[in-house]
């Protein structure tokens, strides 16, 4: 139809057959062009779905994604946007109880502007929270010990670069939201 | 001994790698529908086995999963009944609910269960798990997702437009080139009755089907040998070579199927949808 200004091709295929029985005006199936599988989409027009439960005479028309096969279909052509392989943004170390209720505080704030945080629960050794980091290939980490408490500053460690400096939590919210 | 865990076969577990590309996959669909006016809705996992019976063929029927029902299920039964009966009619008799199949049927259920509130038309978007008792092979699971959307109570080809337009946004922002096959009953049905023979329109549209493969020599002799006459395959050629734009395979059709209406009707659907 004019106006309708695809940016997919349409074409007619009379060899499409789908549901035979069960259709009664157009059909349409979707084929991906850059990988060999099945149809990952389909539909049409049928007259008489609910004349089975009594009320004839009404007709629809409908479409169905196959979701598992478009998982596929994005797996192969590795078409996930970055947005999907990533977890939380900021850890926060625990060095103790009084240093891990502060940093509930700073967690907090972080949240509230939009960047998903978390604290590690247990004052467990450096070494260990640190991995955990590496393994959740967590970006940015918080290093809050006594010393910050009292400046009310955050080492901010940038798991990439391995680089580390002392902000605000204002600062560490802006600059992880201007990397983003 | 402790128990090795497992899952029934032909189902998944989705660990958090995964559900993070499904929820993108599902949230990009749910979103262009939303664009384009569908609300969504949801039906319970099982509904009466009434209702999903005998509305997917017999086959369809084996590949219900049914729920035993809850307390003395067996005494509801006479011990007499058990020999003389089929295990699908003493099933009858032990499950009266059953795990839903498709979306499609549950909607209609739906739509005639709450025809009073809702206006017309309707369109209503679903996206929820389906369960077949199929035999779990690669690619086909026991639980999957399926996500419909449907208008129902109109008639209007614009409705078949914007499906084609909901398919092109969704591949578009997913970054997939597609191609949109389109086909029409009435152009199959106005096919059979040109050349009379109604009951060989799959046997047709399957032999069309194998020309890249096949040749035009082997596509013929395959239907010669399904039997067809001489004469209907003669007719079915401009059918078979279609080729061309959009425009001119219509163009063919329309002269092929000048005699039947309901095929000049398919046409028509499709002229405007394209």
């Amino acid at each position: 139809m004019q106006g309708s200004d695809l940016r997919n091709e349409i074409e007619l295929d009379l060899t499409l057959a789908r549901g035979l029985n069960y259709y009664t005006g157009c059909i349409f199936e979707v084929k991906a062009l850059d990988v060999q599988i099945g149809s990952i989409t389909g539909g049409g027009r049928y007259d008489n779905l609910t004349g089975i439960f009594g009320l004839p005479g009404l007709s629809g028309v409908g479409i169905s994604f196959g979701a598992d096969r478009i998982y596929d279909v994005l797996n192969q052509l590795e078409l996930y946007p970055a947005e999907t392989q990533t977890g939380v943004d900021l850890l926060f170390i625990n060095f103790g109880e009084a240093e891990a209720a502060h940093c509930l505080r700073l967690a907090q704030a972080a949240r509230r502007a939009g960047i998903k945080t978390e604290v590690y629960p247990d004052a467990v050794k450096m070494k260990k929270q640190m991995s955990y980091a590496n393994v959740q290939c967590v970006p940015y980490v918080a290093l809050v010990g006594e010393s910050e408490m009292q400046e009310g500053l955050v080492a901010l460690k940038n798991m990439q670069t391995g680089e580390q400096s002392k902000l605000t939590i204002d600062e560490v919210v802006a600059y992880i939201k201007g990397e983003q | 001994m402790a128990q090795k865990p497992s899952i029934p076969k032909g189902t998944r577990d989705f660990g958090f790698v995964e559900m993070a590309k499904r929820n993108y996959i599902f949230s990009t669909i749910r979103d262009v529908y939303a664009l384009y006016g569908f609300r969504q809705i949801e039906t319970p996992a099982m509904e009466n086995l009434s209702t999903l019976m005998g509305k997917y063929g017999e086959e369809g029927d084996k590949l219900l999963f049914k729920i035993l029902n809850s307390g003395d299920f067996k005494n509801a039964v006479p011990t007499a009944d058990y020999d003389e009966r089929t295990a699908a009619q003493l099933a009858s008799r032990f499950c009266e609910k059953g795990l839903r199949y498709d979306l499609t049927v549950p909607f209609a259920r739906y739509v005639v269960q709450h025809r009073e509130e809702l206006q017309m038309p309707f369109k209503r978007y679903q996206i929820q798990p389906v369960w077949r008792a199929d035999r779990p092979q690669k690619g086909r699971y026991r639980e999957f997702y399926q996500c419909d959307a449907d208008v129902v109570g109109s008639d209007s080809l614009l409705n078949e437009v914007e499906l084609m337009q909901i398919v092109d946004e969704v591949f578009s922002r997913f970054g997939i080139r597609v191609c949109i096959k389109i086909n029409n009953r009435k152009i199959l049905t106005g096919i059979a009755e040109i050349i009379g023979a109604a009951n060989k329109i799959v046997d047709i549209t399957v032999a069309i089907d194998k020309l890249d493969k096949l040749g035009l020599d082997n596509v013929n002799k395959e239907l010669l040998e399904g039997g067809l006459s001489e004469a209907q395959v003669e007719k079915l050629q401009p059918i078979i070579n279609l080729q061309g734009t959009n425009a001119e395979k219509l163009a063919t059709m329309r002269a092929v199927l000048a005699e039947s209406e309901v095929g000049l009707k398919g046409v028509d659907e499709i002229d405007f949808v394209v």
